[in-house]
């Protein structure tokens, strides 16, 4: 292979070509019609209460968030009638949420809060063992809800994409290429880039090259991953001649992206239109008039996997005329589309199940649980997600469509559920009050203290219920959903057989120091529940 | 379900007023027609069960390791040079080319062992020309469904169970009392998507297991248990419909939760590997046979003790985690010792077939292990010294002589020659035209046949590409001579 070594790195030479549609960002005003149309704020106030919790949490748990039972409704009176805290301007509240980015102290704080910060003596809340990898997940876990939140979820989502997937898997990339895929995608996201910017910036980078890797591999997935044709093999040797001075070294020269120096010369047809450089190429893919479709279509083949074909055409389609130029646009018009958070009922994602749940519960999460979730490290390993076929930006053409429900993945996906967050009272218990919380010390934070109050309200509310309204309260909280009336009378006699149960007043309640012990038993039952892994369906 | 007609059509079609009447009228007519299939098949229950191993490896393996014969050619025209040792025989000095025309060095010499012993054949031209589009995902669907309609076509190990359940009268045992009958040590995998129009009973559908039969299926009591599963199970009525996936995965944990810590038993005893015949290459300290240490080995071992060990178990998928078989750079490198690991593994697999022995006795000859992939690769070495897709590659196929004809077993089916523009990327080998040759999806077409299904082309015929369908692989075909007397 002597070539005329031409050593440009072509990653820095490359970037910031403009595609059609210039930088704006998310287009002021954008709404998707028709199909796809938003969920109204009149007719998500129009449904019960319940529902409304229900929504809210599909919502939040998509994003891999969730607002607990006792900051949706005020439980002060207990559970047989709970007044809504949130209620209306819900959706447009977090929409707007998603939309705002954080100031750079609060940003700040959190990156403090998630790695600490040793200069300043401040503990890191999370540790890491591959921090590519790890810490994307523990920011959208622990930012608030705003658009930098929604930024890296959007990220994590399309990493984990056949769209932009770093093959950390393969022989030729490693776990710098996750570094740079995700926090360039942040970036861009962050600066109000098209899709088509950050397709024709991605396909230019040594990450795409080290995925796809001879000018042949590389134009031929290009073609199938963004315009979604798969029987374009006649353009493939054409397509390749453009980007024929561009090569991949091998292990020993570091699987960098170089060049001859000699580009092609001639103009070569490929699907349609003549392309000269590889450049020519890049742009054509990232300009043609497939590719917000294609995207789409991804992305709804994912969010809708369990609907009709015919309806999430229609989905794409209607998604589509409203002429998306984002991937905040797009992610959003799924999301909080009336077909997504009333009428689709799909498995969840571990993130969404695991993660959705660890918020409603107010969970304390462990230090290394995204070294468990993400690496298969530590005592959060059980929640491996590898184990369950869904592994973190590892795959080279990306995670499944749908979840991977086979016998094996489901059987560590639930034992991971229930092991490490349902069943670990430990984390749950003062949060969702069922002990009382520990008094802080002089010395507590303002946070600290708010944070005591928090649990020892929840704590009142819960030592005042009864076993029925308990129930009630641990069902919302885990299935996001009442008891039924079987449920409440086999859990009870359950508890009753344990000796959790005494008389108050005439009526059942849970002994005193006992609400954990019953609620780690109710929370298992859940964990047995198969509709416990699926986000619902309303109507 | 029609998920990838969607995507493809949708991908395909653009975004015009006209793509809804033309995405449901064809998907439409094709789901009409895919149905009656299992009605058309000509169905004698086997003599013998077999129990078909079907190891793929994604992304496409080069056909070199197993065909060398072309390689001067291949060399001349060659963009890039290929290493001079491997243009030589083994015979001379550092070469690579075995008698048979084999790549030493890159599981050859496995591969000349297992001819010798009759233990396996090679068909070097299996080849693509129907839907020859060299895209990963028409391939590996069409290869693992068995059908070049791969938008309508369930797995081939779905189609199998399909066939077995429709024809359980004629079986010597009640199809309920299969034990783990359809096994994936992949997770999902495509050979094993189901056919929305005809959905099978739980007990014939794919479970996966962990290679090293990990037991992910136990839970940790609490003294409620019992009841907390008897008021799911109350509470779960619908389920099996609504929440169709996650209760067939419970109802699944309940029956391998004992299982598989058997599995484990017997997977982890080395004193349940057969002894060898003195002497034997793979035969550690102990006589017994050891296993060589590679990333492949966790996963055959498992599979093929697994088959050993449950004569139930009927078809069982091994893929994923593999390793990519997708060189595009570097090549020689890295493909060279990922064949040589694949084949040495696959010799002590054969011998753990050839000299095991069942818990309850009877033959392991009915045990068959396959390998192929998605496709073959080109034989340019590209500027990243690597090799593109190409379309023809070989089946490497072990065991079963209790199901074979005479002969089927102990040779090298198929002859080649390079074809492409020199230096110029797209060069190819393709069967001469005196050569013996199949379609991948002939491969299933085997697969069914061995299982009783006597004309396994209705199975495989799709109505644009493959009109007649595929038979089975003619295994009568005489060998080639050997390349080096």
């Amino acid at each position: 292979m002597k070539k005329l070594l031409l050593l440009v790195i072509l990653v820095a030479a490359v970037t910031g070509c403009d595609v059609d549609v210039p930088s704006k960002g998310a287009q002021a005003g954008f709404q998707v019609s028709g199909f796809a149309a938003p969920l109204s704020e009149q007719e998500y106030s129009r449904l019960s209460d319940e529902q409304q919790y229900r929504v809210a949490n599909k919502l939040l748990g998509t994003m891999y968030r969730g607002v607990a039972v006792a900051d949706f409704f005020d439980i002060s009176q207990g559970m047989d009638k709970p007044v809504l805290k949130e209620g209306k301007g819900f959706l447009s509240s977090v929409e707007a949420a998603l939309s705002t980015p954080l100031d750079s102290a609060t940003l700040e704080h959190y990156d403090t809060l998630i790695g600490g910060d040793e200069e300043k003596g401040i503990e890191a809340r999370f540790s890491f063992r591959q921090v590519p990898k790890e810490r994307p997940l523990a920011r959208i876990y622990q930012y608030p809800l705003s658009k930098d939140m929604f930024d890296h979820w959007i990220a994590w989502h399309l990493a984990n994409t056949i769209l932009f997937s770093p093959a950390e898997e393969i022989d030729s990339a490693n776990i710098n290429d996750v570094q740079k895929v995700y926090n360039k995608l942040v970036e861009d996201l962050r600066n109000g880039k098209t899709v088509r910017q950050i397709i024709a910036r991605h396909q230019r980078t040594q990450e795409n090259w080290r995925r796809f890797r001879s000018p042949e591999d590389n134009t031929r997935e290009m073609i199938e991953i963004y315009l979604g044709l798969f029987d374009r093999d006649e353009d493939v040797p054409r397509a390749s001649i453009a980007c024929g001075d561009l090569y991949l070294s091998d292990e020993s020269e570091g699987y960098e992206l170089l060049s001859t120096g000699s580009p092609n010369t001639e103009p070569q047809l490929v699907l349609g239109a003549y392309v000269t450089t590889c450049d020519d190429f890049y742009d054509l893919i990232a300009g043609h008039p497939l590719v917000i479709g294609r995207v789409i279509t991804v992305l709804v083949e994912y969010f809708f996997a369990e609907r009709s074909n015919s309806d999430r055409l229609k989905i794409v389609e209607s998604i589509l005329a409203s002429n998306p130029v984002t991937f905040e646009e797009i992610f959003k018009g799924i999301i909080f589309s009336r077909e997504y958070l009333l009428n689709t009922e799909r498995p969840k994602s571990f993130e969404e199940s695991f993660l959705g749940a660890a918020h409603r519960l107010d969970w304390s999460a462990p230090d290394n649980l995204f070294q468990g979730i993400v690496s298969n490290r530590g005592g959060a390993s059980r929640a491996y997600m590898g184990e369950m076929s869904w592994p973190t930006m590892s795959l080279k053409l990306g995670r499944l469509f749908g979840i991977p429900m086979d016998s094996l993945s489901f059987a560590n996906y639930h034992k991971g559920y229930r092991e490490v967050l349902l069943i670990s009272r430990n984390r749950w218990r003062k949060e969702l009050g069922l002990v009382s919380a520990d008094e802080p010390g002089d010395d507590a934070t303002a946070e600290e203290q708010m944070l005591y109050e928090k649990n020892q309200e929840r704590f009142a509310a819960v030592e005042n219920m009864t076993i029925n309204e308990f129930i009630d309260y641990l069902f919302l909280s885990a299935a996001v959903r009442r008891s039924s009336a079987m449920e409440k009378t086999t859990l009870t006699n359950i508890a009753r057989e344990a000796n959790f149960v005494r008389n108050r007043e005439g009526k059942q309640v849970i002994r005193d120091g006992y609400h954990d012990d019953f609620a780690g038993m109710v929370f298992d039952y859940i964990s047995r529940l198969p509709e416990s892994y699926y986000f619902k369906a309303i109507n | 379900m029609k998920r990838r007609t969607f995507i493809k059509s949708v991908g395909a079609l653009g975004f015009t007023a006209s793509l809804p009447a033309m995405f449901s009228n064809e998907s439409l007519i094709k789901q009409v027609s895919a149905a009656p299939a299992l009605n058309e098949v000509n169905f004698v229950a086997p003599q013998v069960m077999p129990q078909v191993i079907n190891v793929f490896l994604y992304g496409g393996p080069s056909e070199l390791a197993g065909n060398l014969t072309n390689i001067d050619d291949i060399n001349g025209n060659s963009q890039n040079p290929y290493p001079r040792n491997l243009l030589r025989a083994a015979t001379e000095e550092n070469g690579r080319i075995t008698r048979n025309g084999l790549w030493s060095d890159a599981g050859g010499d496995a591969m000349e062992d297992m001819l010798a012993s009759g233990d396996m054949t090679i068909y070097r031209t299996v080849n693509r020309r129907r839907n020859n589009t060299r895209a990963h995902r028409p391939s590996i669907f069409s290869c693992l469904t068995g059908n070049l309609d791969i938008d309508n076509s369930p797995g081939m190990g779905t189609t199998l169970a399909a066939v077995l359940y429709k024809n359980r009268a004629s079986l010597n045992k009640p199809i309920d009392q299969f034990v783990l009958p359809f096994v994936s040590f992949e997770g999902a995998s495509t050979a094993f998507i189901s056919d929305p129009n005809n959905p099978l009973p739980l007990g014939m559908r794919s479970i996966s297991l962990d290679q090293r039969f990990d037991n992910p299926y136990s839970r940790g009591n609490n003294r409620f248990d019992e009841a907390l599963e008897k008021l799911a199970a109350q509470m779960s009525v619908g389920a099996d419909t609504r929440y169709e996936k996650a209760f067939a995965g419970f109802k699944t944990r309940r029956s391998l939760e004992q299982l598989i810590d058997g599995f484990s038993t017997t997977l982890n005893d080395s004193g349940s590997l057969p002894v060898l015949p003195e002497g034997d290459v793979d035969a550690g300290d102990d006589g017994r046979l050891q296993y060589p240490n590679t990333r492949y080995t966790d996963r055959i071992k498992a599979a093929v003790t697994l088959a050993i060990a449950n004569p139930d178990s009927l078809f069982i998928t091994v893929g994923g985690g593999l390793g990519g078989w997708d060189d595009h750079n570097s090549a020689i490198e890295e493909y060279t010792g990922r064949m040589q690991a694949l084949m040495t593994t696959l010799r002590a697999a054969t011998k753990h077939i050839k000299y095991g022995t069942r818990p309850g006795g009877g033959s392991t000859g009915n045990i068959i292990i396959n390998v192929f992939g998605d496709f073959g690769r080109n034989v340019n070495l590209n500027n990243s010294m690597g090799w593109d897709h190409g379309n023809n590659q070989n089946l490497y196929t072990f065991g079963g002589a209790d199901l074979r004809p005479a002969n089927a077993l102990g040779k090298i089916v198929g002859k080649t020659e390079r074809f492409g523009s020199s230096k110029q990327n797209r060069q190819f080998t393709k069967p001469t035209d005196d050569s013996y040759e199949f379609e991948p999806t002939a491969i299933a077409a085997t697969v069914y046949s061995y299982f009783g299904v006597q004309n396994p082309e209705v199975l495989t015929r799709d109505s644009r590409y493959s009109l007649q369908g595929e038979t089975a692989i003619d295994e009568t075909v005489a060998g080639e001579p050997p390349m080096f007397a």
